[in-house]
């Protein structure tokens, strides 16, 4: 039986569908947001190292449920077979309320520039569905600097002089005091020439939003925050969207496909609530918003006589140029204890290499990382060495406190072959095709992201790091956290699945609005991206509502 | 229904008959104290991590009740390595019998570690191994014991976080709050036939 009709759905409440969720509710929309993840509260937070978003050895934290949710991963040598959320070749991004943004690091960065122009900066890339954004830089500016100060940034970004023009400063000053690896490499970057500075994090480093400030423990990225000072959108629009009276948010419900019109529109959604009853809810619109491996997963499930691809796909490009990061680094070791376990733990961050090498397209920013967790700090010696025994024990004891890592996300090269389609036999627990991953990077992306490990190295050798080596980066197809690419704006309708307002290209009433529709991916963390975007496409949206074209 | 926290091996101990009913309706598992291993499973592998993380001026992976958290995950979230486990450990008390006429567990430590490298390797008798790739079973030898020795106690190893005063990691952890609650919903005990079962 049909739910009573509402303006819009909004599948999925991450960085993307919370932000439209508030938006359209506080311009008058009826919304209902369905989320496939439980509610979760930070006060219920208990730090388990083996089970949270960061270290899933025994189970995520925060979904997706490891039994109802399996996916089929390809492997380079084209053996498939089937994972589970808490293993690596998933992808997996965190499932509830909040979508990733509850357990996230909270970097906040802001695309340079550059980023939404890679093809008009580097040139074509043979093997690389490079191309530019249809938006620039400035489009996006304004929302910037919404996302920074609705969902709340601290940190220092001025002496950053790569950064993109910006009208305000963040919100929030950067964390005091400072921790010890941020007095070490900050000065040790300077002295390298480089223009260190203190990392934007969407945590409050001051009261804010009327939450409190951060605690300064270490254990943010894959955990929630006990103290309610991570914002994500579970603590900020979501709550915000609740209180208009015109939304619902209702967790635990699986959605099962678009359904369609003969036209080719848009009439609701069909999902499975949360005691797996199959339900239809009808909307004059729908905005997707599961992230970019299940945005792409509906698209192509949601089928009709006029879609038989599923769709957005007339021209095959949903579920391609699935791009995360290539995340590369280096560890250095110390002869005096660097541990302070003062949080959120990245503090420290340079821009001087996104940008500007010749013969390499782009590259990525490098920080300081958030956390060692003991049981991960097992797998840090330096290869070669022994990786069990009394010599393993003995590194252990000697050099967790003193050691630091310097890693970054490199920008990956898109490939057309990095791809999520449906497996043809697998299905999960509502009987639905799931996903299949397959594909692998660019050799370009390799050859950027290992010099970055050198860049790392060496910045660690500066600080005084009497051992160091480098991580270099693997094969692979790339996804996980930052998974972006696979339902891609465009202006060209041959090239890409939806327009610069996110609308799909042939259904006039169907929005994707996550990472799912970024072209590249950036040198940074990509949430500030996703939310500034939502902004930008949401008032699209709102506009177009109120001038009645997206009416039925 | 698997359950981390059901009765365990102190509780058994502690609560005698009654929960010894308990835990064998509630595992239908190897009776004893274990609830997926068999006793000589659990000795063999007991040495085998002592190996992997050995003893010194701090506990090794043994004392540290590294058995007792592999017990548990074989029967819970990691159920799939369980087989790994078994023919794992059949296959190094063949190996150990095979070159030194013994089982794994009663050699010497330095012999020990020297089957546990060929292990490694694979540099031993197929017919010792034919349920499982040696290589297969030592890393997640491997894996489980470093996950019971440094990861968080209420899994079953670590305990009393010998792991994490020896690497000097804060102790007790500096939370915001509720650092020491009870396992989640989820995990909690199930109900006890009588209160005096109550402490797994």
């Amino acid at each position: 039986m049909a739910l009573s009709r509402v303006n819009a759905v909004v599948v999925g409440s991450g960085a993307g569908g919370g932000v439209v969720f508030s938006q359209l509710a506080e311009a008058g929309l009826s919304v209902v947001c369905l989320e496939k993840g439980r509610w979760h509260s930070p006060f219920e937070e208990r730090k388990d190292d083996l089970v949270n978003q960061r270290n899933s050895s025994l189970g995520v934290a925060y979904g997706p449920d490891e039994e109802k949710n399996p996916r089929v991963f390809v492997d380079l040598e084209g053996r498939e077979r089937i994972v589970y959320p808490h293993q690596g070749e998933y992808s997996p991004n965190a499932s509830c309320v909040g979508g990733g943004t509850f357990s996230y690091g909270a970097q906040a960065w802001r695309y340079m520039p550059q980023d939404f122009r890679m093809r008009s900066t580097y040139g074509s890339l043979e093997g690389s569905t490079l191309d530019d954004w249809p938006i620039s830089y400035d489009d996006l500016e304004p929302w910037y600097e919404k996302a920074e100060h609705e969902i709340g940034v601290s940190g220092d970004v001025e002496p950053n002089p790569f950064q993109g023009p910006r009208k305000k400063p963040l919100p929030m000053p950067p964390m005091t005091p400072k921790s010890i690896e941020y007095e070490i490499l900050k000065p040790a970057a300077l002295r390298l020439g480089l223009h260190p500075f203190d990392t934007p994090l969407l945590i409050n480093s001051v009261p804010y939003n009327g939450r409190s400030a951060c605690m300064r423990i270490r254990w943010c990225v894959g955990f929630g925050c006990e103290t309610n000072a991570k914002n994500g959108t579970q603590n900020t629009v979501i709550p915000r969207a609740l209180a208009t009276g015109n939304a619902w948010l209702r967790a635990e419900c699986k959605v099962k496909e678009i359904l369609l019109d003969d036209r080719g529109r848009a009439r609701g959604v069909a999902y499975f609530d949360e005691r797996d009853r199959l339900q239809e809810q009808p909307a004059d619109l729908v905005v997707v918003s599961g992230g970019a491996t299940e945005s792409a997963r509906l698209l192509l499930l949601s089928k009709s006589r006029l879609n038989p691809n599923g769709l957005g796909n007339r021209h095959d490009w949903v579920g391609r140029n699935l791009t995360g990061h290539t995340y590369t680094g280096a560890v250095g070791f110390f002869d005096q204890d660097v541990y302070d376990d003062v949080g959120p733990g990245v503090c420290i961050s340079v821009c001087d290499y996104n940008h500007g090498t010749p013969g390499l397209r782009g590259g990525g920013m490098l920080a300081n990382e958030f956390i060692r967790l003991p049981y991960q700090f097992v797998g840090a010696h330096p290869p070669g060495t022994p990786s069990w025994g009394k010599a393993h024990k003995g590194f252990m004891r000697r050099y967790y406190r003193r050691n630091i890592m310097v890693q970054g996300p490199t920008q990956d090269m898109p490939t057309w072959d990095g791809r999520v389609t449906l497996d043809p036999k697998v299905k999960d627990h509502w009987g639905i095709p799931v996903l299949r991953i397959s594909g692998d990077k660019h050799d370009h992306t390799i050859e950027i992201a290992n010099r970055q490990a050198e860049r790392a190295e060496a910045w660690l050798r500066e600080a005084g790091a009497v051992l160091t080596y480098q991580r270099r980066a693997g094969r692979g197809v790339s996804g996980h956290q930052h998974q972006s690419g696979t339902c891609r704006m465009g202006d060209d309708p041959k090239t890409s699945v939806v327009d610069a307002s996110c609308r799909i290209h042939d259904v006039p009433n169907v929005f994707v609005i996550d990472a799912s529709v970024h072209v590249t991916n950036g040198g940074f963390n990509p949430v500030l991206t996703i939310y500034a975007n939502a902004f930008r496409a949401s008032a699209l949206l709102v506009k177009a509502w109120r001038g009645g074209g997206l009416r039925g | 229904m698997d359950d981390p926290y059901a009765v365990g091996r102190r509780g058994f101990l502690k609560t005698g008959a009654v929960a010894a009913a308990a835990t064998a309706v509630a595992c239908a598992g190897p009776k004893g104290r274990w609830r997926s291993l068999t006793e000589e499973e659990a000795t063999t592998l007991a040495a085998a991590c002592d190996q992997i993380v050995p003893p010194d001026e701090d506990p090794g992976a043994a004392q540290a009740g590294v058995v007792t958290f592999i017990d548990r995950q074989l029967a819970t979230r990691r159920k799939d390595d369980r087989p790994i486990f078994q023919a794992g450990v059949r296959g190094l008390d063949a190996t150990a019998h095979r070159h030194h006429g013994r089982p794994f567990a009663d050699l010497p430590f330095e012999v020990q570690t020297s089957v546990l490298q060929d292990v490694e390797k694979g540099a031993v008798e197929a017919a010792d191994w034919t349920d499982v790739e040696p290589g297969v079973f030592f890393g997640r030898l491997r894996e489980h014991t470093m996950m019971g020795f440094y990861g968080d106690p209420r899994h079953g190893g670590n305990k009393d976080r010998v792991s994490w005063k020896m690497l000097g990691v804060p102790d007790p952890p500096i939370r915001g709050r509720l650092h020491e609650t009870p396992p989640p919903p989820a995990l909690a005990p199930r109900p006890s036939p009588s209160p005096a079962t109550r402490k797994g």
